[in-house]
């Protein structure tokens, strides 16, 4: 059986602003040689400092930029190679929640509809199906049937983020490409979230391309975590090694900047056992 | 420099946020802290004048004295000119997609300051600078789909203070910063408190973020500011029901064994504005409810050097009532 998603040696460069006549600047090159494989129902972190190519990765990963070097392969099916009719059919099977929700969800029309929009791609289900399984769907997120009918500003910043989970669930997809998608939700939320994901995972065999500049959030989800720097992967194995006793100098340097973030025990919760 | 008494912001929905009370003077920095949607944006953007139209705003809100409570857009904007500036918490909506960054940032210092291009320039770049913008110069030519996450939030950042602004009004600004970066921001906001005297609103869910930024925190829930204390008592031993939930439930490094097991929560989840209890906000979800906490508003009352909105009188607040923690798991 093929991986879920395979990318082999894939490099996306960027044209950069000229600042002469004369010369063109070098392009900027966001990912560079990256591989790597995830597997059906495995959860996949991707962490690295601002500006290291996580996100290029993820629009990569999803079909909406093709790269420059390299094939980004899901369930075997070269992505390059699908034509635009063929690409959207897959579409279904494997979604993305944005690191911006606002750009995600179309401020003319009713969250109910964006929710709904993966869905009708599919042309298959009766619009009574679809809106029960948009309000089963936001429901699973912790919003409300009734929102449904509002418009995306009538929501919170972090209540927004969730209507984008919910789009990007709403088909049951193999494969979730999640970027910062829990990172403005408060705790709470943000854990109630997490065990929703790891729900989908353990029941579905949903597989998690799960990118946060969070370690503690990755790491209480991925099986697996890469590391990347300027676009390269630097660091790469099982989450415990990567955290824990990575030997790479500049995984511990994040792991080192992480440890402020880290939750102190002044007063030690319940859950610390 | 901001009063801030009995304000109410309403939606035809509900009540967002119910009669909040501070005071924030030169130089304070203040936490607000909260589970997602309890009100805290509505909260900010109700100090900025900039509700919108759908809000029904009650109560006093005096800035330098002056109510500002039904004053009209051209009050407001006066002031948005040079004394409040707000970094807005989802970046990609509050640029504008077809100018170049730099212009963007540029354009309230040569409107508001009245500097020439060349100093507005070096202004820009020197906030691009200290937000830790990598390669200032070459971002200043970039539109903002041309960014990373985090770049673009930092675009932010140096918009609001483009202006020096004498508050701040900062929501969830290091959400999408890594570790690194969002030390840096803090310590620059920090120091820009402290050296210009800068009031900081400083709204996040990271609470380690809020500890190194603010010496202040209100807890809000369900549009109530349910406790209020100086940071540090607070963040090591909260005394209200919901804040005690929202400590215990932070995430924290998992080894493998653990991965398997499903994170700890506060059960439940906030209601919507419509369905809000008239009483304590929080009951129905409250391990220590009474029977009265639903029907009755609860009491503010001074606890510690806080103050804490909640039926229980000292006795079950302070101390360590595990019981309180147990229940969120
Ligand atoms: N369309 C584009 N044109 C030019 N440069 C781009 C474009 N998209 C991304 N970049 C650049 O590529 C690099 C990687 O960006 P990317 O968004 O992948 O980073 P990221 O790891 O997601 O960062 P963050 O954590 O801040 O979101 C950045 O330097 C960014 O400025
Ligand atoms: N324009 C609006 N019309 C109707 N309801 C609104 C509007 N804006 C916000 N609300 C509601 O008011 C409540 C408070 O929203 P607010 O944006 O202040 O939350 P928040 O505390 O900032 O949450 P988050 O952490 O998710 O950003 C929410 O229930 C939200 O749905
Ligand atoms: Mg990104
Ligand atoms: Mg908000």
């Amino acid at each position: 059986m093929p991986a879920l998603l395979q990318l082999d040696r894939v490099t996306r460069r960027y044209a950069l602003p000229r600042r002469s006549l004369l010369r063109a600047p070098a392009p900027l090159t966001a990912v560079s040689n990256v591989s790597l494989t995830l597997a059906r129902g495995e959860t996949l972190g991707v962490v690295g400092e601002s500006g290291s190519g996580k996100s290029t990765l993820a629009r990569l990963a999803m079909g909406f930029e093709r790269p420059d070097e390299g094939a980004v392969c899901f369930d075997g099916k070269d992505l390059a190679r699908l034509s635009k009719p063929e690409l959207k059919a897959l579409r279904p099977r494997f979604q993305m929640v944005f690191q911006d929700p606002y750009g995600s969800l179309d401020p003319r029309r009713r969250v109910g509809w964006s929710v709904a929009e993966p869905l009708r791609v599919l042309r298959r289900e009766e619009p009574a199906v679809i809106e029960s399984q948009v309000n089963a769907v936001l429901e699973r997120v912790g919003l409300r049937v009734e929102d449904a009918r509002k418009y995306p500003h009538e929501f919170s910043g972090g209540q927004r983020q969730r209507i984008a989970i919910a789009r990007g669930i709403v088909t049951s997809p193999d494969l979730l490409i999640a970027d910062e998608a829990v990172s403005a939700l408060d705790v709470s939320v943000q854990a109630q979230i997490l065990n929703l994901l790891m729900d989908l995972r353990d029941d579905m065999g949903l597989g998690l391309f799960f990118i946060s500049h969070d370690l503690q959030v990755v790491s209480s989800i991925s099986d697996r975590i890469v590391v990347l720097r300027q676009g390269e992967i630097v660091d790469d194995g099982p989450t415990d090694d990567v955290m824990f006793r990575s030997r790479n100098a500049y995984t511990r340097s994040l792991m080192a900047a992480a440890g402020w973030r880290a939750a102190r025990d002044g007063q030690s919760a319940a859950t610390d056992r | 420099m901001i009063g801030v008494e009995g304000l109410s912001v309403h939606f035809n929905a509900g009540c967002a946020v119910r009669d909040a009370q501070f005071a924030i003077a030169p130089g304070d920095r203040v936490g607000v802290v909260g589970e997602s949607g309890c009100g805290k944006s509505v909260l900010a953007l109700s100090l900025m004048g900039m509700l919108p139209e759908t809000a029904r705003m009650s109560g006093s809100l005096k800035i330098d004295g002056v109510e500002m409570a039904g004053s009209d857009e051209a009050a407001w904007r006066n002031l948005r000119a040079r004394r409040l500036a707000m970094i807005f918490q989802e970046p990609m909506s509050a640029l504008n997609p077809l100018r170049r960054v730099g212009e963007t940032v540029m354009e309230p210092m040569r409107v508001h300051l009245g500097l020439s291009r060349a100093d507005a320039r070096r202004k820009a770049l020197a906030l691009f600078e200290e937000t830790g913008i990598p390669e200032p110069e070459q971002r200043f030519r970039q539109f903002p789909h041309e960014l990373s996450g985090g770049q673009r939030q930092r675009v932010l950042i140096a918009l609001a203070l483009a202006c020096d602004p004498d508050v701040l009004i900062a929501d969830e600004p290091t959400t999408a910063l890594d570790a690194n970066v969002a030390l840096r921001i803090i310590t620059l906001l920090v120091e820009l408190s402290k050296r210009r005297n800068m009031a900081l609103l400083f709204i996040s869910h990271d609470l380690e973020a809020v500890r190194r930024a603010t010496t202040r925190v209100m807890i809000m829930y369900g549009g109530d500011i349910v406790e209020q204390a100086p940071t540090q008592s607070l963040l090591v031993a909260p005394a209200h029901p919901y804040a005690r939930g929202l400590l215990a439930t932070r995430p924290r490094f998992r080894p493998a064994r653990q991965r398997d097991l499903r994170l700890p929560t506060i059960p439940g989840a906030v209601p919507p504005l419509k369905d809000l209890p008239i009483g304590c906000r929080f009951s129905g979800r409250c391990p220590v409810e009474l029977a009265h906490c639903r029907e009755q508003a609860p009491p503010r009352r001074t606890q510690g050097s806080g103050t804490v909105a909640c039926h229980h009188t000292g006795e079950v607040l302070a101390g360590h009532a595990r019981p309180i923690e147990k229940a969120f798991v």
